[in-house]
């Protein structure tokens, strides 16, 4: 019995991330067709139509990712990364260029836009952790520089994009993986402190100097201090002042699934993409945003559980990564929703509507959920704890 | 340790979520109502109903004053006109291009070259016939071209800049503009321009720059584009203004078509920034008869500027502002924060009462402005949805009509009045006035006032006013002028001497001509020249008018403090009580009793204050307070403390006066009827020249009064019987023929 009990509780974060993705991916297509256009009776509106098909192929790279073993993925994780710096050095080989008035952040592939910052999230993260692997214990500088230089390059190639909010995507993951990686907490600390205070360089270069930060990104910074400015009324505090609308008019029960009066009369832009949190919180009100909420934090917290049971070093680090990746894009998307941080356009994971960042986000949980299935046995011989690394043994898929 | 680090991190995911599942309680939860109530005010706004001030009627129920309905288009600056906002735009976008050049690049620059472009454009604009694409910038440097075309494809849908287009080639890149896009706002005045018959760029104004300063919409385009000051201009972008107001005054109030109307409120995309109101306008019927009684609305926002001026002008002197504010329901002014904005309908109920609508009229003058709670309506308000044009969808949700303002009817015979107008005319009087009222009731039924406004023509009047400015127009005389009684007050003094028993009937005094050798032009009587010396107790002295009389009576009987006592004790030196705001209260006399005695010197009455002594002296006693309403308000009348000796005596002085005294004159025409009368001449000097002030006061017929008349005639030659007496008489003439009173019945029995 007891027995029973310990294992039922040991498949619970499995269990638990199952039933909140599953969620998260129906309240995404109810949503995006609400926001679509999406009428009562004809389910899928033709854009709900698309996202579904994207949930379709996401799926099928979930569940193939669920397979894979992810020794493998460590052996790949090189040629990925080099792949998807190529694809960005690719964008730039394009703007540059003077590809006339093309975009600058995805590639035009027909029926789907392919953003390469959302697959180098993921990429980054790989290389990250098969280089952190054997330094879990590195007390010197030099022997972050690495980490350092494999988070640092995509994330300044894609703030160069412009895409500021995907690249403010990266130092979280980094710190998070370097210190459970083993780094010291001091050290961890002194790189967010350096980290934060260049930020708040470049803001007050931005703001009282004029150079560095682009001028709407100096407005949106601008415009969230002051939401009622006339000047920014209509154009960047429009955004999150429709939202904030959106969500408190929901009250606690909300009007009801695409009955919003801020979704029906297009109030809010971008409502089915970085926004759609607001319809949610007009349609489905308190109850709605925080069942949302709790599915999310349920979700990642599966995710850290299974982290936190994987003894091997390369997996446990992917599934830290990849659970404070998608937990920070998640939770910087509530806060602009909710009007507590500045706009920067980064989307709901799982709910929006999008290609890329769907299929990356449903791949990487797809991963974090073989990292706990195809658990590794990790012999660390007992009497000499420290020195375990030297002790590893592998053996391919053994008891299962 | 690294497990205890991912129970840290655990930790700190739960801290992030639980904070936004906080916000999100805070939101949804606790500040639910407000945002709920900013969404409905997006998709339902408030739209306020005028309340239709109530009628002012006349005795018989003739309208003098009632409201009705017109049409009327208001338009906001930045609605109209979109440029300013499009070149603020496109300069923005420049200036986001980090080419290194366009820090700086300035909107103005944009501004001018699109208004000037619309010159080009001015004649085809809202003619029907389209005006094709235009190259604006033409060369621009290829990658700002390529930024501007990436920046206006990415524009999002509520940022648009329409009628703006950008092509790139190899050379470089051009602007494009499409006119009738771009400048759709004065595309619509122009259609309205047309559909009025109106020259063209009546209404938008501006003028190529060229030919001077721009006019009408575009003038005030360019004063509010030029606002530095950010919240100011978007102010003066947003406030709604009056479009008729730029219309020539022939095309004012009632005018718009109203199939125009219709396409306006149809198309409202034809008619950027212009949306139709309804309105309520006051009509008034067309007499010159007793405008100055009736008065005249002003618009609530005239109003408010002046009183905002007087409190500017108190608060630069340092003292504190008087009088609260005016409640303005549906707009809030620029520097007044405090006054609430009743968007929502819960508001508006609770104050509704208390305040007016921008559009509202308030009583300024007469019986407009005295009965203003009773005239002015409750302002209704309905919660109407709006679609994305401002066009209103389906039927109001909820609200609540006005209540329309209660009707005033008003003693006043308007037949009466129009008559006696023309004999004021007829007699070639300047500048006078005339009361006709019931003594039992105080009920006025005539009140005439020369010279005198028609409240429906007095915009266009103001030329005319400034001409005669020296008689002032405005004046409502019976109730307002402080004029010296002259020898009418001479009754009053010998009722009080009487009553105070200082003289006594048959009280002889001999009259010389002159009361005091030192001043022989100052006090003398030359009102019985043929008869000097003459000696003559109180009656004749009232009916011959008798000057020395007065002066000995003023000067050596009773003195200043008692004279003053007998004017304040009849009601002189304060106001009547009469319905009406802002009557004077008169100046009672200080020094110079002798002068006094006669209604000269520096002492003042006003014609109502003389209408309700001669009431009180008709009805033997009881003073009512005048009123110009019917059937309200009686029985309040107050007692004045007369002996019935004295009142005899005073009587048999009026009815002698008519028999062979000072108004028995056969051209005068008293003569004929039953009344009392007393006749007054008050020197006067006004502009340098010296005329007379001519009165007669009286009542008729003499045992039972039913009338009590009070006529004032200013700058003329003659003397008071001569010169207000034929008015009396007329008016009797006319009452006995027209509305069956019997004045001369005793006397004509008598002559049979
Ligand atoms: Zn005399």
């Amino acid at each position: 019995m007891n027995r029973f009990l310990l294992q039922s509780i040991g498949r619970l974060p499995f269990l638990t991330l199952i039933i909140a993705l599953f969620a998260l991916l129906a309240i995404g297509c109810l949503f995006v067709h609400s926001t679509t256009g999406g009428s009562a009776q004809g389910f899928p509106s033709p854009t709900a139509e698309r996202h579904l098909i994207r949930v379709a192929i996401g799926l099928a790279v979930f569940v193939f990712l669920v397979g894979v073993r992810y020794r493998t993925l460590e052996e790949w994780a090189l040629p990925l990364y080099g792949f998807g710096i190529a694809l960005l050095c690719a964008l730039f080989a394009v703007k540059l260029g003077g590809g006339g008035g093309k975009p600058s952040s995805w590639f035009e592939l027909p029926g789907f836009a392919l953003q390469p910052a959302e697959l180098m999230k993921l990429f980054t993260i790989l290389l990250l952790a098969r280089a952190l692997k054997p330094t879990l214990r590195a007390a010197n500088a030099g022997e972050h520089l690495r980490p350092l230089l494999i988070t640092g390059i995509p994330a300044l190639l894609i703030a160069a994009q412009p895409d500021l909010g995907t690249a403010l995507a990266f130092p979280p993951v980094l710190l998070a993986m370097l210190w459970v990686g083993g780094a010291s907490t001091k050290r961890v600390a002194s790189y967010a402190g350096a980290g934060v205070a260049c930020a708040l360089l470049v803001l007050c270069a931005a703001l009282f100097a004029d150079v560095g930060l682009r001028g709407y990104q100096k407005n949106r910074i601008l415009a969230f201090f002051d939401r009622k400015a006339p000047e920014y009324a209509m154009n960047e505090a429009y955004q999150p002042n429709q939202s904030l609308i959106a969500i408190g008019s929901g009250g606690l029960f909300g009007k009801g699934l695409g009955q919003g009066p801020q979704n029906v009369r297009n109030r809010l832009p971008e409502k089915h993409n970085d926004f759609i949190f607001g319809i949610i919180g007009e349609e489905w009100g308190l109850a709605g945003t925080i069942l949302v909420t709790m599915l999310f934090a349920m979700l990642y917290l599966s995710c850290a559980g299974i982290a936190y049971r994987t003894r091997e070093p390369f997996g446990r680090l992917v599934a830290i990564g990849i659970t404070v990746q998608l937990a920070s894009q998640t939770l910087m998307n509530l806060a602009i929703a909710t009007g507590l941080a500045p706009v920067t356009g980064i989307t709901l994971p799982f709910i929006s509507f999008g290609g890329s960042s769907l299929l990356t986000s449903l791949a990487s949980i797809g991963i974090v959920l073989g990292i706990g299935l195809h658990r590794i046995p990790f012999l660390a011989p007992l009497e000499n704890p420290r020195r375990h690394e030297q002790l590893v043994i592998y053996p391919a898929r053994v008891g299962r | 340790m690294a497990r205890s680090r991912i129970v840290w991190l655990i930790a700190g995911l739960l801290f992030g979520f639980s904070a936004i599942a906080l916000r999100l309680t805070w939101l949804q939860g606790f500040q639910w109502h407000e945002y709920a109530a900013r969404e409905e005010t997006h998709r339902c706004p408030l739209r306020y109903l005028p309340a239709p001030r109530g009628h002012i009627l006349a005795r018989a129920g003739e309208v003098l004053a009632q409201d009705l309905p017109q049409h009327f288009f208001v338009y906001t600056l930045g609605g109209i006109d979109d440029v300013g906002r499009v070149a603020a735009q496109i300069a923005r976008a420049i200036r986001a291009w980090d080419g290194g050049l366009a820090r700086d690049f300035p909107a103005a620059l944009l501004e001018e070259s699109l208004d000037r472009l619309r010159g080009l454009y001015r004649e085809r604009l809202g003619s029907g016939v389209s005006i094709p694409p235009h190259p604006w910038i033409s060369e621009l440097e290829p990658p700002l071209a390529h930024h501007l075309a990436r920046w206006l494809k990415k524009l999002p849908s509520y940022g648009r800049v329409p009628g703006i287009s950008v092509a790139v080639d190899q050379e470089g890149g051009t602007i494009w503009i499409e006119p009738d896009v771009l400048y759709a706002g004065e595309a619509g005045t122009r259609r309205i321009e047309r559909r009025l018959a109106l020259p063209a760029g009546s209404l938008f104004g501006g003028a190529p720059p060229a030919r001077g300063a721009p006019t009408g919409i575009a003038a005030r385009l360019s004063r509010a584009r030029a606002l530095t000051d950010r919240d100011a201009r978007q102010r003066a972008l947003d406030m709604k203004r009056d479009l008729l107001l730029e219309l020539p005054a022939a095309l004012r109030p009632g005018a718009i078509p109203f199939d125009l109307v219709a396409d306006v409120v149809s198309h409202p995309e034809r008619y950027p920034g212009i949306r139709v109101r309804e309105s309520l306008r006051r009509e008034y019927r067309r007499t010159e008869a007793i405008g100055n009684l009736v008065g005249f609305v002003e618009p609530v926002a005239r109003r408010v500027e002046a009183e905002e001026e007087r409190a500017e002008a108190a608060a630069a002197q340092g003292a504190e502002a008087a009088a609260a504010a005016l409640i303005i329901l549906d707009e809030r002014r620029g520097g007044s924060r405090d006054l609430p904005r009743l968007r929502d309908l819960y508001t508006f109920r609770d104050l509704r009462g208390e305040g007016y609508l921008w559009g509202d009229y308030i009583g300024a003058r007469g019986v407009e402005a005295a009965f203003e709670a009773r005239l002015h309506g409750i302002a209704g308000a309905v919660q109407q949805e709006l679609d994305a044009f401002e066009v209103p969808v389906g039927v109001p949700r909820d609200g609540e009509a006005p209540i329309p303002g209660q009707d005033v009817t008003l003693s006043i015979d308007l037949a009466f009045s129009e008559y006696l107008h023309g004999v004021f005319a007829e007699q070639g009087v300047v500048a006078g006035s005339m009361l006709v009222g019931v003594p039992e009731t105080g009920e006025i039924f005539a009140w005439i006032t020369v010279p005198g406004y028609d409240p429906a023509t007095l915009h266009r009047d103001w030329e005319r006013f400034e001409a005669i400015r020296h008689l002032s127009p405005l004046l409502n005389r019976p109730a307002q002028a402080e004029l010296p009684p002259g020898s009418t007050i001479k009754v009053v003094f010998a009722l009080g001497a009487l009553d105070a028993g200082v003289i006594e009937r048959g009280t002889p005094y001999t009259c010389n001509g002159v009361y005091d050798p030192r001043f022989p032009t100052q006090l003398r009587c030359n009102n019985h020249n043929a008869r000097l010396p003459l000696t003559l107790e109180v009656s004749e002295a009232l009916a011959r008018s008798c000057n020395c009389f007065f002066y000995h009576l003023g000067g050596k009987r009773l003195g200043s403090d008692r004279i003053r006592g007998i004017l304040a004790g009849y009601g002189f030196g304060a106001p009547t009580g009469i319905e009406l705001v802002g009557e004077r209260a008169g100046i009672l006399p200080a020094a110079w009793p002798e002068l006094a005695a006669i209604g000269q010197g520096r002492f003042a009455a006003t014609p109502l204050q003389l209408f309700r002594f001669f009431c009180a002296l008709a009805n033997r006693g009881a003073a009512p307070v005048p009123s110009i309403l019917v059937a309200e308000r009686r029985a309040d009348a107050e007692r004045l403390d007369f002996g019935e000796d004295s009142i005899e005596a005073v009587i048999a002085g009026m009815v002698e006066a008519v028999e062979y005294g000072t108004a028995s004159d056969s051209a005068i025409g008293l003569h004929d009827f039953a009344c009392a009368a007393k006749t007054g001449t008050a020197e006067w000097t006004s502009n340098g020249a010296t005329s007379n002030l001519a009165w007669i006061a009286g009542f008729a017929p003499v045992k039972a009064p039913e009338i009590v008349f009070v006529v004032e005639v200013e700058h003329t030659s003659l003397h008071g019987g001569d010169a207000a007496g034929p008015i009396a008489a007329r008016a009797l003439e006319w009452l006995e023929a027209e509305r069956g009173y019997r004045f001369d019945s005793e006397r004509r029995s008598d002559a049979r």
